[in-house]
């Protein structure tokens, strides 16, 4: 029974689920195989996809132990501001952004006219410094760190108009709204895996040798650094007086920028001098209290998951073709949840004010007047701001349920992943994701992958990656971008396995 | 199989990949096309002259700071400056007085005889046996009348006169005396003085000397008379008596000299008086001293007295020397200069005296001191130097007095005419002669008027209307003194014009003056009148508080043409001519002339036809736009109530002055048309309104990155020419925009 329970669980949670996941760690093999691997990521990678893949030995030949120095390399990047159909259409062929063509594709690159649209860009660098683990009959146990740092940018069309037309009165609306957000954050994570059996039933159905295994991964993470910054204003280019030229532009704005550590106590130090001489200037202050890069931030995360292994060399598919044995994993887990809170000088900077600007007037002579502008701008317009003490913000880890299957038929691995976002921290969305994979063992010690990833924070992308795999060594890389059709933005990725030892 | 499933795999793989709608970008190739158009200066207000934040001038800065003033009244600007004028050294003027080196002599002269005895007894005596050459007779024995001329009594007195041994009479009287106590009334009584036995000068004659009395006769002596070992003769008559029972002598009681004189003498001499009187002279060639009145104060210089020899067989006593026309104190005559020297012992010579003359009055009527040396010998008929001594009237001392190294603190007299060089005399150019050189560095006074050389720089063009030139001075001078100068302006570019007085004035110079300014050339060619100017320092006109001011106006001179050049060094030789007419002045050292240049520049001007003023400033300018620019508008706006518009004229330059282009194009101008001007005052009444714009051609876009300056010109021209003044508030008020397109190609190789 409560074999039927957990096997009931398992496929309820596969069943009603229709998340597919963007943000889901990755290593060469994965990301070469379309951005899965819940169901077939193993040794210390296993951590952070699937901590019950520690039970798993995928080719059957692997060692027990793995060993990662710099085991793992990868970047990514996507958003829907990288749309390559409207770069392929309007920055490729020689075209001149003016008039109607740019206004086609601006409309084209934000879907529509208004200026309130947005468009978005994010990238994840990860890198896993360390990695251990070891492979038991019944349990195992693993050892990880990775760092992440991942950045994300979105600007609204208005944005965008300015950068494409400049200031032309002829083109831009008489208000235009010019947006733009930039958020990073970068933290390190030290994961302890342990997977075990929880169930192992020699026959059923189909199968033979099912095996059920657990896994669970909890971290300490330590938050180097978030910001994140929200700026929102609209620019006037205002003719007055039956002027032939504009002689007056006003740009209204306000903006927030929320960090912590050292950076927030740079500026706390400038604001609360420049109350006192508005003649400080911000360069001499960044930096005054250390590098912004410390330990802000720290918390607990989690990653767990389950694999149910099953061997249906019974089962006629194509059998014969790859060798008889086949042997079937479906996955689940959900990785990154927990949550890091930066609670070190936590800050919020603040400003809003507005730039009247036309041209040099009666009290300066023209010449001085434009040699200090940008220090007036800096200092007494944009740098006017001011820093409110926070208790704290969160940073939620882009938290995703991931369900995967693969089909391992000798030296032929298929894959299927689907997954989506609890949130949208990152790369990290809600809408779902679906990722095939194929890799095939060319030689045994050759590997050759293929996939795809369909949703997500991105267009539908495409995948590969090619190495070498000596079982006591891999060295493989993979890559992954994105199709044709980006009308819902590009992406790419990369990643390399770093050198992993297995023994 | 197994190769059949390589090959499989390989299919599958490849035909994965070939399925897969791949999006590999293509090397980016597009063009961005930005334009911004933006304000640039926004109702930016020009004065004509300002502070740095908003003048055409900038009178605050360093060079014109001081330059401006405005009128409080009327608001009209004037470029007034004042500067240092070292006119040149006068102290040539002053006269020098060279004193003279003149010996005295002081001869003892005729040597006063007096006592010729020291008085303690008598001289001699007789009694009636020798005086009748017989025996004494008995008292009470009759005699009748008688005389002794048969048989003169000699009775010597040399042996008595002590303090006399000898001496050659110049003439006067021994008063000699006697007391008859023979005790009979001698009728007659002559005494003969007997000079080595031999008389010598008048018979003394008495009379009715009675008994006991005692009566005083003189000798007379001539010229020439000697006298040594002297006695007397003595012959007298007696009327009938009877012999006396006390009976007694005739006695030569004294022997004193009457006003009696000698040439020469040997004797115990009374101290003897001499005086004289001498004179020393002065030069007269600078300074005449015509009247009593004048004399010249000494600020240094030296009396001396020295090789004062007394030349005499007798010690002189006391010596004094006194200077009636050297005065000092109050100047009277009570205040001359007297010298006293201790004793000077007999044939010795005494020692040299100085006397510092620092502050005494020289009173020498026709160029003459003169001065009075007052002696005595000693006497040596008593005291230390008691005893014979032989003088001879020409017996003397001498000395030289010496005035010399005289330095005039003030002199009052005439003062003769004076040419003096007003420069340093460069004596390498010219062999030493006296010749100045208005462009010999060494010898002109050059004066820089700060900010015309800015000024100079900035506009060219200009007709200033009324400028003047003053030289305002303090001056210790009451002497008539006429300067006849070069005064040459030279302005940025090295345009001369000289400052000349305009025919007829005071202040021209002309052919008649020519040996006045003989001497004063420019580059080595002798000035003619028409290049110089002729003024007076006379402290008697255009003075007010002790300052004095020589004007030069259009009245008089060609000042305008000279400022007009905006000169921004002023050359200065010349000559004075101190006291033409030599006529009575005073005149003191230092002699003070503090003069400054004071040049005044109201700015009311015109401009001629088709020679506007221009006005040039240069300005960084250094962006680089790339070759992106593809379009490029630039919008004015402005308001012109200045009483002049202005052209303006734009010269791009590179680093090596080259021009890239200019702005306007020709056949196109950017011009502020000028405010409409009051007739009456020449003031602007109004103002001017007006936009334009114009469009930098392809060339010109692409030349702008190569751009480091850009220089600017404005070309001022007064409202139809005509003489117009401009006010502190006048201004101009431009607003400037501009629209350009940027074009940037980005294009993977």
């Amino acid at each position: 029974m409560k074999k039927i329970i957990s096997i009931s669980l398992f496929v309820i949670l596969f069943t009603s689920l229709e998340a597919i996941s963007q943000s889901r760690h990755f290593n060469s093999m994965s990301l070469g195989m379309g951005g899965g691997g819940t169901a077939y990521v193993d040794g210390y990678h296993a951590n952070f996809v699937n901590p019950a893949n520690l039970m798993i030995n995928p080719t059957r030949k692997r060692p027990k132990r793995s060993l990662g120095l710099a085991g793992g390399i990868g970047l990514r990047a996507g958003g829907t501001l990288l749309n390559l159909d409207v770069y392929d259409k309007y920055f490729t062929k020689g075209l001149t952004l003016e008039g109607e063509l740019a206004e086609n594709m601006l409309t084209e690159l934000f879907g529509g006219t208004n200026s309130n649209l947005t468009r978005d860009a994010s990238s994840t660098f990860s890198l896993v410094p360390f990695g251990f683990s070891n492979r038991g009959k019944k349990s195992s146990v693993s050892l990880a760190t990775r760092v992440r740092v991942t950045e994300s940018f979105n600007i609204n069309r208005g944005f965008a108009e300015v950068g494409v037309y400049g200031l032309d009165p002829e083109e831009l609306d008489d208000i235009t709204p010019v947006n733009f957000s930039f958020g990073a954050v970068a933290y390190s994570e030290i994961s302890i895996g342990y997977a075990r059996e929880i169930l192992s039933l020699p026959d059923l159905l189909f199968a033979k040798n099912v095996k059920l295994y657990a896994g669970i991964a909890p971290k300490y993470i330590i938050g180097i650094q978030q910001s994140t910054l929200d700026f929102n204003s609209t620019i006037q280019l205002q003719r007055n007086g039956n002027s032939q030229y504009v002689n007056r532009i006003i740009h209204d704005f306000d903006y927030s920028l929320n960090t912590s550590g050292a950076l927030a106590q740079d500026l706390r130090d400038f604001e609360a001098d420049y109350d006192a001489d508005n003649s400080v200037v911000i360069d001499d202050y960044i930096g005054d209290n250390g590098s912004a890069a410390d330990v802000n931030a720290t918390g607990f995360g989690l990653d767990l998951g389950a694999t149910l292994e099953m061997d249906i060399s019974g089962v006629p598919i194509i059998d014969g073709f790859f060798g008889k044995r086949k042997t079937l994993r479906v996955s689940m887990s959900i990785t990154d949840i927990g949550k890091l809170d930066f609670n070190k000088t936590p800050t919020a900077i603040t400003a809003n004010g507005e730039f009247d600007f036309t041209g040099a007037g009666n009290d300066k002579e023209p010449g001085d007047f434009y040699d200090d502008l940008a220090d007036s701008l800096q200092n007494q317009v944009y740098g006017d701001f001011d820093a409110e003490d926070l208790t704290g913000f969160e940073y939620e880890l882009p938290t995703m349920y991931n369900f995967g299957a693969s089909l391992v038929m000798g030296k032929l691995t298929t894959s299927v992943d689907y997954g989506f976002g609890f949130n949208d921290s990152g790369t990290n969305r809600k809408n779902s994701v679906l990722n095939l994979g194929l890799e095939y063992r060319l030689l045994g010690l050759i590997p050759l992958r293929v996939g795809t990833r369909v949703g997500g924070y991105s267009s539908n992308v495409y995948s590969a990656g090619a190495g070498i795999d000596l079982n006591f060594l891999e060295l493989s890389a993979g890559l992954s971008i994105v199709g044709n059709d980006t009308e819902n933005g590009g992406a790419i990725a990369t990643a390399f396995s770093g050198l992993l030892l297995r023994f | 199989m197994a190769k059949f499933k390589y090959i499989l795999c390989a299919f599958f793989i490849f035909g994965f990949f070939a399925s897969c709608d791949l999006s590999i970008p293509d090397k980016p190739d597009f063009k961005t096309a930005q334009t911004v158009e933006v304000p640039l200066i926004n109702n930016k207000t020009y004065v004509f002259l300002g502070d740095s934040t908003g003048a055409l001038i900038d009178s605050t800065s360093e060079d014109l700071d001081s330059l401006f003033i405005v009128d409080p009244s009327s608001g009209l600007i004037s470029i007034t400056t004042d500067e240092e004028f070292d006119f040149g050294d006068l102290d040539d003027a002053i006269p020098e007085i060279d004193g003279s080196n003149t010996s005295f002599s002081s001869e003892v002269g005729e040597i006063e005889i007096g006592s010729f005895s020291s008085g303690g007894g008598d001289l001699g005596s007789t009694n009636f046996s020798e005086i009748s050459g017989g025996a004494t007779p008995p008292a009470g024995t009759p005699v009748p009348a008688g005389s002794n001329a048969a048989m003169p009594v000699n009775i010597n007195i040399g042996s008595n006169t002590d303090f006399f041994s000898s001496a050659t009479i110049r003439d006067g009287a021994l008063d000699i005396t006697v007391t008859n106590e023979l005790g009979f009334e001698i009728q007659t009584l002559d005494v003969t003085l007997l000079s080595d036995g031999s008389q010598v000068g008048t018979v003394a004659s008495f009379s009715n000397l009675t008994v006991g009395a005692t009566e005083t006769a003189s000798v007379t002596f001539t010229d020439g008379d000697q006298l040594s070992n002297i006695a007397v003769e003595v012959v007298l008559t007696w009327d009938g008596f009877t012999y006396p029972a006390n009976d007694g002598d005739l006695i030569i009681n004294t022997a004193n000299g009457s006003d009696l004189f000698a040439s020469s003498v040997t004797a115990n001499l009374e101290p003897q008086d001499f005086s004289t009187s001498s004179t020393s002279t002065f030069s007269d060639t600078e300074f005449r001293f015509t009247d009593p009145s004048h004399y010249v104060q000494l600020n240094s210089g030296q009396i001396s007295v020295t090789n004062l020899v007394n030349d005499m067989g007798i010690g002189i006593e006391t010596l004094q020397i006194s200077f009636p026309g050297i005065r000092n104190d109050d100047f009277g005559v009570e205040d001359s200069l007297v010298l006293n020297f201790p004793s000077i012992p007999r044939n010795s010579t005494a020692s040299d005296v100085t006397v510092d003359l620092t502050g005494y009055r020289i009173f020498a009527e026709n160029n003459e001191v003169s001065y009075n040396i007052i002696s005595a010998t000693e006497n040596t008929q008593t005291g230390p130097n008691a005893g014979a001594v032989t003088i001879a009237e020409t017996d003397e001392i001498t000395a030289t007095v010496d005035i010399s190294n005289l330095g005039i603190e003030t002199a009052f007299g005439i003062i003769l005419a004076q040419n003096v060089l007003l420069g340093d005399n460069d004596l390498s150019n010219d062999n030493g002669s006296e010749i100045l050189d208005v462009f010999n560095d060494n010898e002109a006074e050059i004066t820089s008027i700060d900010g015309l050389d800015e000024l100079s720089d900035q506009i060219d063009g200009f007709q200033f209307t009324n400028p003047i030139i003053n030289i305002n001075y303090n001056s210790n001078i009451s002497i008539e003194t006429t300067i006849y100068a070069a005064l040459v302006g030279v302005d940025g570019q090295g345009n001369e014009v000289y400052l000349t007085g305009k025919s007829g004035s005071a202040n021209e110079v002309v052919e008649a003056d020519r040996s006045s300014f003989t001497g004063l050339v420019a580059n080595g060619v002798q000035l003619d009148p028409n290049q110089l100017i002729k003024f007076s320092i006379d402290n008697n006109s255009d003075c007010q508080s002790n300052t004095c001011q020589i004007p030069f106006n259009t009245a008089t001179t060609n000042v305008d043409d000279f400022l007009n050049n905006l000169p921004s060094d002023i050359r200065f030789i010349g000559r004075a001519v101190v006291n033409e007419g030599e006529n009575e002045a005073s005149i003191q050292t230092p002699l003070e002339f503090d003069p400054n240049l004071n040049v005044d520049l109201p700015l009311a001007f015109s401009t001629e036809v088709g020679a506007p003023a221009s006005f040039t400033d240069s300005l960084d300018f250094s962006i680089d736009p790339g070759d992106d620019l593809q379009e490029g508008s630039i919008f004015i706006v402005y308001s012109n109530n200045l009483p002049m518009g202005l052209n303006i004229f734009l010269s791009f330059q590179d680093s090596l002055d080259n021009e890239l282009f200019e702005l306007p194009i020709a056949g196109e101008e950017i011009r502020l048309r000028a405010a409409p001007v009051d007739d009456v005052t020449g003031f602007s009444n109004g103002s001017t309104d007006n936009s334009f714009s114009f469009t930098l051609t392809e060339n010109e876009l692409t030349s702008l990155k190569d751009v480091d300056f850009v220089e600017f010109s404005i070309n001022l021209r007064s409202s139809e020419n005509k003489a117009v003044k401009l006010r502190a508030n006048d201004s101009f008020t431009i607003s400037l925009g501009a629209r350009i397109k940027i074009q940037t190609e980005v294009k993977g190789k």
